[in-house]
């Protein structure tokens, strides 16, 4: 057993503890940690209130007939609002929370390349989160998420499908703005001596993300201005009885929205790289081929927009598309099979980061799967605008991105705050999660398969059964979002069980700083290790303290590591 | 050395160097990022333009070529002035720059007013006019937005807020610049040639 230099994490204090000082998350700050809380603490209000509008979108669906809804536009506009809250507001301001808070500290940096426009690109998003919603009192946008004109144009009659446009807009712009600062603090902020491959594999995912949101998001950009000009300014762009086109908003939004799945699905990959060989104790597997492969997706993601638009598509391009889309599984499960060989044989912690890790696995292969026959030609014929695809992205954004999340929360929480979260609430959270996870959304595929239309609030009895087992679980699934709720604000209250600096023997450099960690991240400048998960072994420690000797202190300066066993082995939190 | 002296000549610290690199970073990737709504913008053209029989729709004059072609003209010689001028800032002669850019911008005034003649006479009610104008409008605003602030960086030069040490407003301006040209080219080959 190694020697442990310092307190075990997991030790209850009952020293004074230092304030929380919540204040200053509310203020403008250029502090990367400060604006990555901010862009949790954000998204997570919009995942409430996106999650809000899913439990009526199912106490709608609990019954065949219209109920909760006064007419079919109400729940069109729900389900826009669903969405849109979802996508623009939760998942993707979520990830890039993640991204800010973590890549300079993984890369040993003292901030983001540009400071200030990170902070600006933060405060772009509520002001766009407010207008949308304000939306409301001026007839609410009701085109879906995907907003196809002649929908968005000619039968959305209110100024909130307006306000819908320029607040996507700003949304992407902010965007755009963070793929920016990312891509140039990967390249530029690096420590002398820490190449590409010497990079956390996080770090590749957001960089493989940032370069998608950078090459896409104009799309969306170009997309909206000419729908925003449709709208106000007498265009027709998009209106083919005065020379537009329908197809055209169609193939661009979709030039835009395919890349961007996987800007909502990357970064959550790389997350999981962490934290599945953290808790597995073990290295990773396949350090290059994932890394690689989250370049790989950026650039397939870029050949399969048409899959979307399969039953409005030329019918020459049809197979080129399902070629491609094919083809885009095999980098995704170049990744997958790296990581269950990852935790091969590993001396896995099944804690909750660890529960949610696997349980992104599991229910991602699902949505994965699913992909690959909806990328089917006939088969996408058969279930196009069904529920079998809402079932199919809930898999791959629910049950991959959000439980990917979730397993974030509770793996750098400590780091974040430098105290614990119950492991307790967060096992029953995981459970009251993953199984109605499962309970209402893969119903959706027997009901898609069945004939059951997507955007409907009334449908065929035959289906009544199956929404309420959906319904249901759904309400049970919405409810387990209080326990993480309740275990944050009870951990932040109570301030009892504190992280310590590494509280899960983990061997990036993130974990070799103090939680939280000081204002410009290290004390003192570290010099990078030639392997991103080695920091921590003996190892590292004989080649750094060579290195101290030349360039004068620097790692680690707060946490001596151990005598001669990798850090990884000795006991963590909950151990 | 005084102490606006040593603003001046003082080498760029390290930090100075990393935050001049991000800069230089930074703008390249918001440049490739950028033209790529221009790309959209041809992309959407070249799909209304398939879908008619034939182009522009019948009855629709398309824009003249010659204006087209001194627009274009005037826009790439202040390109090269506004490279030109940097040059010689960064051989030290501030002084250069401001005449350079100071002609440059007169050019760059002229493509605003002969593609802007252009734009205002080109009719919106029909698929190629329409197009025509948003995008030629689209490219005009950033050509105004841009040259507004290369005027702002020539005040800075002559208040001496940017000096030969730290140029890099100038460049930025100056790549700003280039990035307008690029933009028209794009637009300017559908548009008049193709
Ligand atoms: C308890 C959680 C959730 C439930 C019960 C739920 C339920 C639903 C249902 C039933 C629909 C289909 C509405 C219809 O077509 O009539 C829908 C649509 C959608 N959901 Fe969810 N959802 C949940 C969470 C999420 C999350 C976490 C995301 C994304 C991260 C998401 C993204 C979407 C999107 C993009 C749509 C499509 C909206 C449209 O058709 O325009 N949902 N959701």
């Amino acid at each position: 057993m190694a020697t442990i230099a310092q307190p075990l994490p997991g030790t209850r204090i009952e020293q004074p503890k230092p304030g929380l000082q919540i204040g200053k998350y509310f203020r403008w700050s250029v502090d990367h940690k400060i604006i990555g809380v901010q862009y949790l603490a954000l998204a997570f209000t919009f995942f409430i209130v996106g999650g809000t509008l899913a439990m009526g979108i199912r106490w709608e669906l609990l019954t065949p007939a219209t109920d909760l809804m006064a007419s079919g536009t109400a729940y069109n506009q729900l389900f826009t609002m669903h969405g849109t809250i979802m996508i623009f507001l939760w998942i993707i301001p979520a990830l890039a929370g993640f991204g800010n808070y973590l890549v300079p500290l993984m890369l040993g940096a003292k901030d983001m390349a540009f400071p200030w426009l990170n902070a600006l690109a933060f405060w772009m998003i509520p002001p766009a989160g407010i207008l949308l919603i304000l939306g409301y009192f001026a007839g609410q946008a009701e085109a879906g998420w995907t907003a196809y004109p002649p929908l968005s144009i000619l039968y959305s009659p209110g100024n909130g499908q307006t306000m819908w446009a320029v607040a996507i807009h700003l949304l992407g712009l902010s965007s755009i703005l963070g793929g920016i600062n990312f891509i140039v603090t990967i390249r530029n902020m690096r420590p002398e001596g820490m190449g590409w491959f010497d990079m956390p594999l996080f770090v590749w995912a957001v960089l493989a993300t940032s370069i998608i949101i950078v090459l896409a998001t104009p799309f969306l950009a170009g997309a909206l201005t000419l729908l925003i000009l449709d709208r106000v300014a007498g265009t027709s762009f998009f209106n083919p009885a005065n020379g537009g086109s329908v197809l055209l908003w169609q193939n661009v939004f979709w030039f835009y929205s395919h890349p961007a799945v996987y800007i909502m699905v990357v970064p959550a990959f790389g997350m999981l790289s962490e934290m599945l060989s953290i808790h597995s104790r073990k290295p990773i597997f396949g350090y290059r081929a994932i890394a690689l492969s989250s370049l790989a997706i950026a650039l397939l993601g870029f050949l399969v927009w048409a899959h979307h638009m399969f039953t409005s598509l030329t019918p020459a391009l049809r197979v080129p598309f399902m070629i491609t889309s094919m083809i885009i599984a095999v980098p995704t499960g170049i990744k997958i099979f790296s990581w269950i060989a990852t935790t091969w044989g590993g001396r896995i912690r099944l804690n909750s980061a660890m529960l949610f890790s696997l349980g992104f696995l599991s229910m991602f292969v699902i949505g994965g799967i699913s992909g690959v026959m909806v990328a089917a030609i006939p088969f996408d014929i058969h279930v196009h605008d069904t529920y079998f695809v809402v079932s199919h992205f809930h898999f791959v954004l629910y049950g991959g991105t959000v439980l990917a999340i979730y397993g974030g929360i509770y793996h750098w929480f400590p780091k974040i705050t430098g105290y614990m979260l119950n492991e307790r609430l967060g096992k029953w959270h995981f459970w009251l999660t993953w199984v109605p996870f499962f309970f209402t959304f893969f119903p959706m595929h027997m009901a898609g398969m069945l004939g059951m239309p997507r955007r409907v609030a009334v449908y065929a009895p035959e289906f009544q059964a199956l929404n309420q087992v959906i319904s249901i679980s759904a309400f049970v699934l919405g409810l387990s979002t209080f326990i993480l709720i309740y275990n944050i604000v009870w951990s932040l209250w109570k301030r009892k069980v504190v992280a310590g600096p590494n509280p899960w023997r983990a061997l990036t450099l993130e974990w070799n700083t103090s939680s939280p960690p000081p204002a410009f991240n290290f004390y003192g400048d570290p010099v990078p290790f030639r392997d991103p998960y080695g920091y921590g072994t003996k190892e590292a420690w004989d080649y750094l303290k060579e290195q101290a000797q030349e360039l004068g202190p620097s790692y680690p300066a707060n946490q001596p590591p151990e005598k001669a066993h990798p850090v990884a082995l000795a006991p963590a939190a909950g151990d | 050395m005084t102490l606006n002296q040593d603003r001046i000549e003082r080498p760029l610290t390290r930090e100075e160097q990393i935050a001049l690199k991000n800069k230089r970073t930074g703008i390249t990737v918001f440049q490739i990022s950028w033209i790529l709504v221009f790309v959209c913008l041809v992309v959407v053209y070249f799909q209304l333009r398939s879908e008619q029989v034939v182009w522009p729709p019948a009855g629709v004059q398309p824009a003249a070529l010659l204006p087209g072609l001194l627009a274009t003209a005037a826009l790439f010689a202040s390109a090269a002035l506004v490279w030109r001028g940097l040059k010689t800032a960064r051989a030290g002669h501030l002084h250069g720059l401001m005449q350079q850019w100071l002609v440059a911008l007169a050019l760059g005034v002229a493509f605003v007013v002969i593609a802007g003649a252009q734009w205002s006479a080109m009719s919106g009610d029909n698929a190629y006019g329409m197009v025509f104008r948003v995008m030629v409008g689209y490219h005009l605003l950033h050509a105004i937005v841009i040259a507004i602030y290369m005027a702002a960086v020539l005040r800075s030069v002559r208040t001496g807020h940017v000096t030969v040490r730290d140029l890099w407003p100038a460049e930025a301006g100056a790549r700003l610049w280039y990035f307008v040209v690029a933009a028209w080219v794009l637009f300017f080959v559908p548009l008049y040639l193709v």
